[in-house]
């Protein structure tokens, strides 16, 4: 049974009669002329408070004994105990794992790449006895674009530390003398020449391969006074064209015009800064050769772009 | 011999109608008294408790109250007398 301590003060017999009088059986604990100590069932704890506050007795409650007691003693003490055991191992823990990523360093390089190659070679969290920098520098610097990289730890972080290959300068060819060509066919729209001759002028329909500017120099009487190496800006107007086939059938032409617009906007989209777009076009066709006399589409888009080579 | 035997030589029925007390000493290591009508008196050596109508006084060394409830008290102690006035 679960019991109480009360703690009295006063004439210690007169007190353990006022307890007995309202029916709650008693054990002393320590009894001396003017201070009890007893323990009471704590059902009866109630009872006992009434009757020593009617009879303005001054006394004080010990706690609870018993089987709540010893509870409450385990968990004040034990648990207290625990805590600083698990404490303490979560402490060593923090401090033994290394569980974060820091890269310094970086201009062009994504941050994300750098951390991916990381953790290609060691997931996280890692014990920091158990990592390698050398493991991890190496696979940092077969990132492409590193040029050098340290790795080091700091409490629970992996500190990288990179250094990115220098930007590539385009190299211009100064020395060799030949003739600018078209790289693919169009109308020109733009030829500025630096040096050499041009030999096509705005508005001339040019294919592949076309000299656009020559290397040799005339005078005024078209004598060759000699060969520069030539340089020059030549933009034209220039198509690409992408066809769509149908069956022939009636319903194509609905399914034709969103293909259409399909496909414009993917070529607008994947079209490179150097090319600008002016507008598309579309034509019909049916192959009347063909037995299922398919219908044919073809889209036509018009950029100006440089075909300087 | 049977307490309610003692009980039927002293001519006391066995539901304890008499309305009396009843005091049981063990070897002189401690009192249980039944019926008692609460604690006048106490110390190491003396312990006075009421009954009804007579007063009982216990005398020895080491006397302490062990359990205490509204019909009984149990007494611990080496017991030299219990003396009923």
């Amino acid at each position: 049974m679960e019991k109480a301590t009360l703690e009295i003060d006063g004439i210690s017999s007169y007190n353990l009669n006022l307890l007995n009088s309202a029916g709650i059986p008693a054990q002393p604990i320590k009894l001396s002329e003017y201070h009890l100590s007893v323990k009471i069932p704590s059902n009866m704890l109630k009872e006992a408070r009434a009757v020593l506050e009617k009879h303005n007795r001054i006394y004080r409650e010990k706690g609870l004994t018993g089987l709540k007691r010893r509870i409450v003693t385990f968990l004040t003490s034990y648990t207290l105990i625990a805590g600083m055991i698990c404490g303490a191992v979560l402490v060593w823990l923090y401090s033994s794992l290394v569980t974060d990523i820091e890269v310094a360093g970086l201009s062009e390089i994504t941050e994300e790449s750098i951390i991916s190659a990381v953790l290609h070679e060691e997931k996280l969290p890692v014990f920091y006895d158990n990592l390698d920098n050398e493991k991890l520098r190496n696979a940092v610097l077969n990132v492409e674009g590193i040029a050098g990289a340290t790795v080091r730890r700091e409490g629970t972080r992996i500190i990288v530390t990179v250094s990115e290959e220098l930007p590539k300068v385009p190299v211009k060819d100064t020395q060799t003398k030949g003739n600018i060509v078209a790289l693919t066919g169009g109308v020109v729209t733009k030829i500025v020449v630096v040096s050499g001759t041009a030999k096509v002028k705005t508005g001339d329909t040019v294919r592949p391969g076309t000299v656009l500017v020559e290397s040799a120099v005339y005078d005024a009487e078209g004598n060759k006074t000699g060969e520069v190496v030539p340089e020059a800006i030549v933009e034209a107007r220039v198509w690409y064209s992408e066809i769509l086939e149908y069956p022939d059938r009636e319903s194509y032409l609905e399914q034709a015009a969103r293909d259409v617009q399909t496909k414009k906007d993917a070529f607008t989209a994947g079209l490179p800064k150097d090319k600008i777009f002016i507008t598309y076009w579309v034509k019909e066709s049916s192959n009347d050769k063909s037995v299922d006399k398919n219908r044919k589409i073809s889209i036509y888009f018009e950029v100006i772009q440089s075909i300087a080579a | 011999m049977f307490i309610d035997e003692v009980m039927f030589k002293l001519g006391i029925t066995p539901d304890g109608s008499l309305g009396g007390d009843r005091v049981s000493v063990f070897s002189g290591r401690g009192v249980f008294v039944e019926g008692h009508k609460g604690i006048v008196s106490f110390s190491d050596s003396e312990i006075e408790i009421k009954l009804r109508g007579a007063r009982l006084k216990l005398s020895g060394s080491g006397l302490s109250i062990k359990e205490i409830n509204p019909d009984e008290i149990f007494i611990v102690g080496q017991v030299v007398s219990v003396v009923r006035e």
